[in-house]
């Protein structure tokens, strides 16, 4: 895969999802240093997908908890303080689905790509699944109030049986 | 008429956001029923007479396009349309869900108008007009 392609799509596809369904105007923040670790909160909401297809791989994004509170109460339209625990993950979970659905289809619409079942990460779990490899793609997404951290893995070639 | 639909999709925050957007359309819906895959919305239809599916694909237990498949395959749900609600924008996928009986599909991120549009289409319009396109309703709101 290209990674100047991917990150780019992966950002048209992110700046999509959070204004069409979320209302919420985004900015990136440029940095190429994959090595940075994340910073962990024990209330960070952490999800992952994976895909397969042509190339498959894995992309995991991190929500603070009040920023998924916020995007959830937009989400579902109701006031932030009745977002429950259970809602903020599910809407994480579905704005990670959306992001990647919508980034392999702009990164390559002639490529049937197959989208994993989004789950949630405990914050205890290795970064790169268990890889010391750092990320190889990390965005920070800006939002008005807070940030959100999308990252892909490096996507392998489908090894053939 | 009152529509009985069905919401297929393991997201429940993404069933919620399509129930909500569909009686913002102001389309007479009877009963909404909820499912999170393809497995339970089959038994649903076993069980209650419906009008509508709206469904995701990428599922766990039973995709979309599987579902679709198997209500075409059925006498008593093959006339049942089903609309594919899903991030799946491949140009094959698409073409895929349309060659096996799928009567729309809309792509996630949907506006409320996508939704609209499409029961419009299926449906028909509300008796009370705010399922129009024309002037002076883009305000629907997630």
């Amino acid at each position: 895969m290209d990674r100047e392609a991917l990150a780019k799509a992966m950002k048209a596809s992110i700046s999509e999802v959070l204004e069409t369904m979320f209302f919420m105007p985004v900015d990136f923040v440029t940095t190429d240093d994959t090595s940075v670790a994340w910073e962990k909160r024990s209330d960070d909401i952490r999800v992952r997908l994976d895909f397969g297809g042509p190339r498959q791989g894995s992309f995991r994004l991190v929500v603070p908890a009040g920023l998924a509170r916020q995007v959830s109460a937009d989400f579902l339209g109701i006031d932030p303080g009745q977002a429950s625990w259970e809602e903020m993950t599910g809407t994480a979970k579905e704005m990670i689905n959306m992001f990647v659905g919508n980034t392999l289809s702009l990164y390559d619409p002639e490529a049937v790509f197959d989208l994993g079942v989004p789950e949630q990460m405990s914050a205890d779990t290795p970064d790169a699944g268990g890889k010391a490899e750092p990320e190889w793609i990390r965005l920070d997404v800006q939002t008005p109030k807070s940030r959100m951290t999308i990252t892909v893995d490096r996507p392998m070639v489908r090894a053939h049986a | 008429m009152a529509y009985n639909i069905l919401i297929v999709d393991d997201s429940s925050p993404m069933r919620a956001v399509i129930k909500k957007v569909i009686r913002a359309s102001g389309f007479d819906v009877g009963t909404f029923f909820d499912a999170a895959n393809g497995a339970e919305a089959l038994a649903l239809l076993d069980e209650h007479w419906l009008d509508l599916v709206l469904t995701d694909h990428n599922m766990p237990d039973m995709d979309g396009l599987t579902l679709l498949r198997k209500m075409k395959a059925d006498g008593d749900m093959a006339t049942i349309p089903v609309v594919m609600v899903t991030t799946e924008g491949s140009h094959e996928r698409v073409d895929t869900f349309l060659a096996n009986g799928a009567a729309a599909y809309i792509r996630k991120p949907f506006t409320p108008e996508a939704i609209r549009q499409t029961l419009n289409t299926l449906l028909g319009e509300p008796e009370d007009g705010q399922g129009s396109t024309g002037e002076g309703d883009e305000g629907l709101d997630f």
